[in-house]
């Protein structure tokens, strides 16, 4: 028990994760919407002539530009495929291995239970980077060669909604450990966040509405939400919500917190 | 003195209202190839998993090596609990090499031995997915060696494999044993394999550990009256009829061969030998019939499942 046997632990957990299905579904798929972007803008531009809405070309309603790219491709990204996979990869990790027995194999051998978490965790978020990096570079890079930087759309501004998607995406990460503790089988994971996520999406419908009632502090915690912290992110368009951050620093809080403490009393079949 | 490689104390496990494993106290000297025997749902493999620290416990403790933090514990020790379980898309060779990360310890040579021990050395490149249930058996067995251990915990090694697999994984822990020094815990209900494999055996009832020795202490100690007799005489009838007129002799039925058992109650072998001759009948063999380990086993374990 060192710091070199915690790499080793951390290098196999790398291995085993980027090795599943879900991983390389993630790779193609983020490489993927970056160029489909990037190429669809183009084609977009080129139709300047033939598409009109009330008679102004397209080109005068859309960006173009590297930015402007990026963060179509960061919209896109976001929209529900990579999340979805990354919460995969997630609960393949922990879930699927619970399931399987292979967790079991390796709590037999001289690690403490949150190096385990913690390498899965550390692993899993660097997938997520890596998603991030490989959406952004061909839609930033392939942007700036293909329109240039002009435009409303900062690299600065965009670079920080990529930021902030990688700490969505650690919340997930986050969420879908916990759910580990309690479902043990992918499937049950992704069900289980799925039945939260619109829950959470009803709770915050109601919370608008107590608030549009006169209930000011409502809507504060709608925002706060997980569904709401999930989505901090979007704030690179316009406005930051700190709302949304406080919510996320609860959610990795009780995310990570309570996956430790339920792992750590947890039968391990 | 050898000392203690595994040892247990008021080791209790409950789950709901049934308690798996009751107030285990349990003793492995170092060098002990010792069998844990149990029918089935007697609590082998909860206390197994109890040692490991992979469920809780609700009392008691456990040491091994003298070590008391249980992480620091597992650094001695390999294991394998019930069926191997692997990351299927990897190679055989892979999983071993995750094995040897998690342990911390162990090398590439470390880990072609132990495929070479179970003789999987031809096929460690194939992906697990194809692997039968005796290969993968084996590759447990294997994952069990790569971590440098010096006492090894296995739960039903043999389960899944052929008779010659059999032979072969009791032919190499008798030599990691002896040869590689190495103490082994194994649990088992294959009493024929356990009496070949063990110097001493522990023997698990509903939780509780209800006997426990060396094979031959525990025969001695079921086997101290001898209860059975095989007779063999040339004149069957005269003997049956002899056997009428001695009291606390039954005739069971067929002995070995063409001998007759017969079960003695309260009369010794010697006694009977000299009845018979009294009674003009020339016995030619009286042979004792010695208990095994599965006759004790049976006496001492009830058939329903706990
Ligand atoms: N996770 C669990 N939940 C509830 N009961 C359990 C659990 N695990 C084991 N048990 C119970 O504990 C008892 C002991 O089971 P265990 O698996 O330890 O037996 P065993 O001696 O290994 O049997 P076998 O020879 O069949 O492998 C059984 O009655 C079993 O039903
Ligand atoms: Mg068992």
């Amino acid at each position: 028990m060192n710091g070199r046997h915690l790499l080793l632990v951390i290098g196999a957990e790398a291995r085993a994760i980027y090795g599943r299905a879900s991983a390389k579904l993630a790779v193609v798929v983020a490489l993927l919407t970056g160029v489909v972007v990037l190429l669809a803008l183009q084609w977009l531009q080129g139709q300047a002539e033939t598409i009109q809405a009330n008679g102004n070309p397209i080109t005068n309603m859309v960006e173009f530009s590297g930015p402007a790219a990026a963060g179509w491709a960061l919209r896109v990204r976001n929209f529900f495929v990579l999340p979805l996979v990354l919460l995969l990869a997630t609960a393949a990790s922990f879930a699927g291995e619970i399931g399987d027995q292979t967790l079991r194999e390796v709590l037999v051998r001289p690690v403490p239970r949150w190096w385990i978490l913690l390498s899965k965790a550390l692993v899993l978020s660097s997938l997520a980077a890596l998603t991030l990096l490989l959406t952004l570079a061909p839609a930033l890079g392939g942007g700036l060669a293909l329109f240039g930087a002009e435009g409303p759309t900062t690299t600065g501004a965009v670079l920080l909604g990529y930021a902030a998607s990688l700490l969505s995406d650690v919340g997930l990460i986050a969420l879908g450990l916990l759910a580990s503790t309690f479902v043990r089988s992918v499937g049950g994971v992704v069900v289980a966040m799925m039945l939260i996520l619109m829950g959470d999406m009803g709770l915050r419908v109601v919370l608008k509405g107590m608030a549009w009632v006169g209930a000011a502090w409502a809507e504060d915690v709608g925002r706060a939400l997980p569904g709401a912290a999930l989505a901090c992110w979007e704030g690179w368009q316009g406005e930051w919500d700190p709302w949304a951050f406080a919510g996320m620093a609860v959610l990795l809080l009780v995310g990570f917190g309570g996956t430790l403490w339920r792992f750590q009393r947890m039968d391990v079949p | 003195m050898a000392s203690d490689a595994l040892v247990t104390r008021g080791l209790t496990r409950r789950f709901g209202g049934r308690t798996a494993v009751s107030a285990l106290d349990l003793r492995v000297q170092e060098g002990d190839v010792y069998g844990f025997l149990g029918p089935n749902g007697a609590g082998k493999t909860t206390a197994i998993r109890c040692m490991l620290g992979l469920i809780g416990r609700d009392a008691g403790e456990v040491e091994i090596f003298g070590e008391k933090d249980p992480v620091r514990q597992r650094a001695h020790v390999g294991a394998m609990v019930e069926t191997p379980a692997f990351h299927k898309w990897l190679s055989a060779r892979d999983n071993l090499r995750r094995a040897t990360a998690f342990a911390g310890q162990g090398t590439a040579a470390d880990i072609e031995l132990a495929l070479e021990r179970v003789g999987l050395q031809g096929r460690a490149d194939e992906k697990v997915q194809g692997y039968s249930l005796g290969m993968k058996q084996r590759l447990g067995i294997a994952r069990a060696l790569v971590g440098k251990p010096r006492l090894l915990i296995l739960d039903e090694p043999t389960n899944g494999l052929d008779p010659r697999g059999m032979r072969e994984i009791r032919d190499l822990l008798l030599e990691l044993a002896r040869r590689d020094r190495l103490t082994i815990f194994v649990s088992s209900h294959l009493l024929g394999e356990v009496e070949q494999l063990c110097s001493r055996v522990g023997i698990l009832e509903r939780g509780r550990m209800v006997a426990e020795g060396t094979v031959e202490e525990l025969l001695r100690r079921s086997g101290a009256a001898v209860t059975e007799v095989d007779l063999e005489c040339a004149d069957a009838v005269a003997l049956g009829r002899a056997l009428e007129g001695i009291a606390g002799v039954s005739v069971v039925g067929d002995g070995e061969g063409d001998r007759l058992r017969v079960r003695l109650d309260g009369l010794s072998p010697a006694e009977l030998n000299q009845r018979l001759v009294q009674a003009g009948v020339a016995v030619s063999a009286l042979v004792p019939v010695v208990k095994s380990l599965e006759d004790l086993f049976l006496t001492l374990t009830s058939q329903e499942l706990t």
